[in-house]
């Protein structure tokens, strides 16, 4: 068990930066570009520009932050699959952190 | 655990194809930039009197308008090919706003090639910023520049001027004989690199390594300990 909880930690911080930075993203950029076609230049363009770079860096930190709990956790490949996916999904990875949040509180729980 | 490797095998090759495909896709991005860069543009759309984007430096540009009376300018002290001579900057009008367009090298100040054309003529050339150096150096004792300076330039023939020189590539009806092309100082500026294609690239290739590291975990390390006890891979 040692290492689980700091590894839990290490995958709800990377599920909820990158699900606050997605849910900001698709919520309100992705509008903003297809709808207004604000983000074409300027400053906006920048931080469009950047908010996605910066998405697609943390994910890759969300992925190796979620193969960490999730071989701690024994899940099985396709549940595996499933909490790495959900950071692609705007909101699901607050579902992915929950579901985690959860099994790992109960495996604690069982083993105490 | 053949059906996982061959899983990781697919999956991996499906990273590794995305990214392929983005890589190809950050090339193209910047190909069909460099390509509208390219194509020439007319004079007072890359740059005006009051200034220039930068994208405009070393672009090709067309001129159709007339050189205008005002003195044409030697800029002293420019060889060519290791050749002493000057350069000659000439007032053109395009649509009442003046382009100095730097016409080319001349062997010297005698020379036939200085005869500016009549009429209307249409210029093909590059954008080049003034220069800075020496700029604010008064002219020489017999008129000459000391350096192609946008002061000295508007100073001698009273008006503003579009705030990037022409360097003249090409000139329709042709001058004979003329001066000779100079070479440009500055190349084109290069355009914005599509870093968000270029990142996704990379992120496709580690994510095609998280595939093995998955493959890894779970095939290789977990399987001996299937039998054993539960917290032996994290004790």
């Amino acid at each position: 068990m040692k290492g689980l909880s700091g590894a839990l930690l290490r995958f709800r911080i990377m599920a909820w930066v990158t699900g606050v930075l997605l849910a900001v993203m698709s919520v309100i950029f992705l509008p903003l570009k297809y709808g207004f076609g604000l983000t074409d230049e300027g400053i906006l363009a920048t931080i469009y520009a950047l908010g996605w770079q910066a998405h697609g860096w943390l994910y890759v930190l969300y992925v190796a932050a979620g193969l960490d709990i999730s071989f701690r956790m024994r899940f099985t490949v396709v549940r595996t699959v499933a909490v790495l996916l959900a950071g692609t999904i705007p909101f699901a990875s607050f579902f992915a952190d929950h579901y985690v949040a959860r099994s790992v509180r109960a495996k604690l729980d069982a083993t105490a | 655990m053949i059906g996982l490797t061959l899983l990781a095998v697919a999956l991996s090759a499906l990273c590794v194809a995305a990214g392929l495909w983005q890589g190809s896709r950050t090339l193209d991005i910047v190909e069909a930039e460099r390509a509208a860069v390219a194509a020439p543009l007319p004079v007072l759309e890359a740059a005006s009197v009051d200034g220039f984007p930068a994208t405009s430096v070393g672009r090709p540009v067309t001129a159709e308008g007339a050189y205008a009376d005002a003195e044409q300018l030697l800029v002293a002290q420019r060889s060519l090919d290791g050749r002493p001579g000057e350069w000659v900057v000439t007032p053109f009008v395009v649509g009442g706003t003046t382009v100095a367009v730097l016409r080319g090298w001349i062997d010297s100040p005698a020379s036939p090639a200085l005869a500016v054309p009549a009429g209307p003529v249409r210029l093909e050339g590059a954008l080049q910023p003034f220069e800075e150096f020496y700029a604010e150096q008064a002219r020489l004792p017999d008129g000459r520049l000391v350096a192609v300076s946008r002061e000295e330039i508007e100073r001698a023939w009273g008006t503003p001027v579009v705030s990037l020189v022409l360097v003249l590539a090409r000139q329709d009806p042709a001058s004979v004989p003329a001066p000779a092309p100079v070479p440009l100082t500055v190349q084109t500026a290069d355009v914005p690199f599509p870093l968000q294609n270029a990142a996704y690239t990379l992120q496709w290739f580690v994510f095609a390594g998280f595939v093995w590291v998955m493959w890894w975990l779970w095939v290789v390390r977990r399987s001996p300990a299937e039998a054993g006890p539960e917290d032996s891979l994290t004790g």
